[in-house]
């Protein structure tokens, strides 16, 4: 008998010693950091984006942080926006519009710059790059309006004329859209090749053999770039997580230097003792599509539309489901852009009675049946379910629809499968908003191509106009159209990042929501 | 044998067919449309009227499988919509990912499993109902939050794993093994409930047969017994559910991939479906059935191996 329980405990010993003996050299194995993600933070970056890039040929980009950060990597920008919001040089060391009206702007390129090919980047060859990225029929197309004729003047001269005025030409030639991202002739020539490699003049280039596509891109650095100052890294390797928890987990253990944050682990993340930059960048509420009440009749009357925006309460639902990371807004716009007025959050404060007095008014003392959809990024979902929890308070009662993918909800929505739906939206100057929002050009947050006389003609005054004269009549815009009910927003939510101490340059502002990689260092 | 391999492949060929039809019509049958994804949000409904066009969507669904399945056959998957790589290189990439999640987890479920199940055919009755209460908590725990405690235990508490992330065996196969172990554990967990109620069953009947009686009035030693004579004659519902644990952790192993963003086929399959890029989301059906098959088959060739009867019969 004791001798089987000598036998059982060395039995035990012997296992217990192997286990702490695999501990150790699993933990050796760690600290040598030998596991492909782990950055030794020699040289090189690891960021973790939290959705697959719509694309990496910039033609055909999404604008979002996940997307920016793989093509400002690899495409020089013709523009520099600064976190301040103000606008500098990067390949045109000179830029700006051309006499009055917004109808002509110029800029003159950098000499001397090479592509990672090597081939040289003058005037001809950033015309061909904005003209492909105009063809192309990315997402941003529209935003560029009537300013579609790009001619190289002489080398280094590149002139763009505009058929309607334009206010944001800095904005569109900068890192933050697309047609500021130089594409090489050879990559314009092959837009092909652009889906899975890069052809820029950017600090980086892809490395697809070390890549894996929706998984993993690696970046090696650019011999042929300008300015080598400002090459950072010898790698940089974008990894994407998208379940927020584990974006978490891998920054925490050591696995990532910067990530794409998400507010439900922001709180997390800084308890953590990372380092959570963040700031205001998009709106979340219902669009309340069928402005004219094609098919749902009394979103035709302002006072029903007003009535559901009264019936909100705002504040409640934005701490709940962001705490710190949001703040409750009426609004479209977002902070530090003309067209944005702290008083417009004051327009309509949760007032229940009122909300069902102005649905009496308009022939609905018992409320209505609405149909709703909302897809589940950007916790749109979420926000659309709670306003829907306060509209039945007064009488109306939704029917919401869920899908998981933006894709499903876009089609849904262009289709005009419903009259009203959640969205996420933001981060851009009053024009751009309008060309989404209110112009006749069948778009998601549009569907039923809604205008209005009045809010047009601000609209028109406002592109043509002075920076000074062009913000009041933006603000004049947005009234008026935060006065029609046409949208119910809730909640204003932050963009956020989460930095290891040590790395610099992660910068975010209400006046530039995303981070500039060129500036992400490690001094 | 040859001709139970050769009947195999011939049904395997029907199957194959039947899954990429019926995958094609399911996924034509979602909302939405990869010009949506490529495009954003933003763009005009012209636009996308004109990304359908030129990726061939508005044309008949037939004529869509048709051209797919023409080329299919000759091992020609196409390119992504969305990436524009060709799939069965993005596939190749993904493979030894899925592969080693899969078959790691299954050996360690089977080995886990039969430890457990044998001890409960062979121990007292509250050992036994010590190993009943950590089966039925492998088969309740949800992967993903097993997952995610995993990871909070062992790569941020107690830093001695990755949290995330995939090591290739060729890279380093200690940096391999590290890569692996929580994922692993993870998936198995659920599917060693499953062989350990089966090893419980099967050899709890064998044990009863009057052969062991024998053998024990023969005076052989309980182990020897076990696992040389009574586990042997067991085998054969072991392996089959051993085959049904691999289906499942091979669907299980979408989830775990997302939790531990490793780049196998699941993830592909997630990413794809996202953006309804339908000639990857065909491919990984394909390829995910083929995998099905090889195993089914290795499974029925384990039966002959291990019991002459089937031989035999």
């Amino acid at each position: 008998m004791s001798s089987h329980r000598s036998r059982t405990v060395s039995r035990w010993l012997t296992a217990a010693t192997l286990a702490a003996a695999a501990t150790l050299a699993l933990q050796a194995c760690g600290a040598g950091g030998a596991t492909g993600t782990t950055s030794a933070h020699t040289g090189q970056l690891t960021m973790i984006i939290s959705a697959q890039p719509a694309s990496l040929d910039p033609g055909l980009m999404n604008v979002d942080p996940n997307n920016l950060a793989l093509d400002q990597l690899a495409y020089e920008p013709l523009i520099r926006k600064a976190p301040d919001g103000s606008f500098g040089p990067a390949l045109a060391t000179r830029f700006g519009y051309v006499g009055t009206g917004n109808t002509a702007f110029s800029m003159t390129l950098r000499s001397g710059v090479r592509f990672a090919d090597g081939t040289p980047l003058d005037a001809a060859a950033v015309a061909k790059s904005i003209d492909y990225e105009i063809k192309a029929g990315g997402p941003a197309v529209g935003w560029l309006g009537g300013c579609t004729k790009v001619t190289a003047v002489g080398a280094l001269q590149v002139d763009v004329a505009c058929t309607t005025p334009n206010p944001v030409l800095p904005l569109l030639f900068s890192q933050n859209a697309p047609f500021g991202l130089v594409i090489s002739s050879a990559g314009v020539t092959g837009p092909g090749s652009l889906k899975n490699a890069t052809a820029g003049a950017g600090p980086y280039t892809l490395d697809a053999t070390q890549s894996v596509t929706g998984d993993h891109y690696v970046f090696v650095a650019n011999k042929n770039y300008w300015n080598p100052k400002a090459v950072h890294f010898d790698r940089v390797t974008l990894k994407v997580i998208t379940n927020p928890d584990s974006v978490l987990n891998a920054i925490r253990s050591g696995q990532a230097d910067v990530a794409v944050g998400d507010p439900s682990t922001a709180d997390a993340a800084k308890s953590a003792g990372l380092k959570v930059v963040a700031a205001p960048s998009y709106t979340v509420g219902v669009d309340l599509f069928d402005r004219a009440g094609v098919d749902a009749r009394p979103l035709s009357d302002a006072r029903v539309r007003q009535a559901l925006n009264y019936a909100v309460d705002r504040t409640a639902i934005t701490k709940a489901l962001f705490g710190a990371y949001g703040s409750p807004t009426t609004q479209l716009v977002t902070p530090a852009y003309d067209g944005y007025s702290a008083a417009l959050n004051e327009q309509y404060p949760y007032d229940p009675a009122k909300a069902r007095q102005l649905l009496a008014a308009a022939g609905y003392p018992n409320g209505f049946s609405l149909q709703l959809e909302a897809w589940e990024g950007f916790n749109v979902a979420k926000v659309t379910q709670a306003i829907a929890g306060y509209w039945a308070k007064i009488g109306v009662h939704t029917q919401l629809t869920q899908d998981a993918a933006p894709a499903a909800w876009v089609n849904n929505v262009l289709t005009k499968k419903f009259p009203a739906g959640g969205f996420g939206y933001g981060g851009l100057p009053v024009y751009m908003t309008a060309q989404n929002w209110f112009q006749p050009t069948a778009g998601p947050f549009n569907p039923f191509l809604s205008q209005n006389p009045t809010l047009t003609g601000l609209l028109r005054q406002a592109a043509a106009a002075t920076p000074r004269q062009s913000a009041a009549l933006g603000l004049r815009a947005m009234t008026f159209a935060l006065d029609q009910g046409w949208w119910v927003s809730a909640s204003l939510v932050d963009a956020a990042y989460y930095v290891h101490p040590g790395i610099t340059g992660i910068s975010v502002t209400a006046r530039n929501i995303y981070a500039d990689m060129s500036t992400v260092a490690q001094p | 044998m040859v001709t139970v391999i050769r009947r195999r492949l011939v049904s395997s060929v029907l199957l194959l067919l039947v899954v990429s039809l019926v995958s094609f019509l399911l996924i034509s049958l979602l909302p939405g449309s990869p010009a949506v994804v490529i495009l954003g949000p933003n763009a005009s409904a012209a636009q996308y009227r004109a990304l359908d066009h030129q990726l061939g969507l508005d044309r008949p669904l037939w004529s869509q499988y048709a051209t797919w399945l023409g080329h299919a056959v000759h091992g020609d998957f196409g390119s992504s919509w969305v990436s524009g790589q060709p799939i069965g290189q993005e596939l190749a990439q993904r493979l030894p990912v899925t592969l080693s999640l899969v078959l790691g987890a299954t050996v360690l479920a089977a080995v886990l499993g039969v430890a457990l199940g044998v001890q409960s055919a062979i121990r007292s009755r509250s050992a036994r109902g010590a190993v009943d209460v950590i089966s039925l908590a492998g088969a309740a725990i949800p992967g993903f939050w097993l997952g995610l405690l995993l990871v909070t235990a062992f790569a941020v508490a107690w830093p001695v794993l990755p949290a995330t992330g995939y090591v290739a065996f060729a890279a380093g196969p200690l940096s391999w093994l590290r890569s692996l172990i929580l994922p692993w554990v993870t998936l198995a967990l659920g599917g060693s409930a499953l062989i350990a109620k089966q090893t419980r069953d099967s050899l709890g009947e064998v044990l009863g047969r009057p052969f062991v009686r024998v053998y024990v009035a023969n005076g052989l030693s309980t182990r020897s017994i076990v696992y040389r004579h009574a586990l042997r004659n067991a085998a054969v519902p072991i392996l089959t559910t051993v085959g049904v644990v691999f289906v499942g952790l091979l669907s299980g192993s979408v989830l775990v991939e997302s939790v531990f963003a490793l780049p196998g086929l699941g993830s592909a399959a997630v990413n794809a479906t996202t953006s309804h890029d339908l000639p990857v989301i065909q491919a990984v059906a394909v390829w995910f059935t083929v995998l099905v098959v090889v195993v089914n088959l290795l499974i029925d060739l384990a039966y002959v191996r291990v019991n002459p009867r089937v031989r035999i019969s």
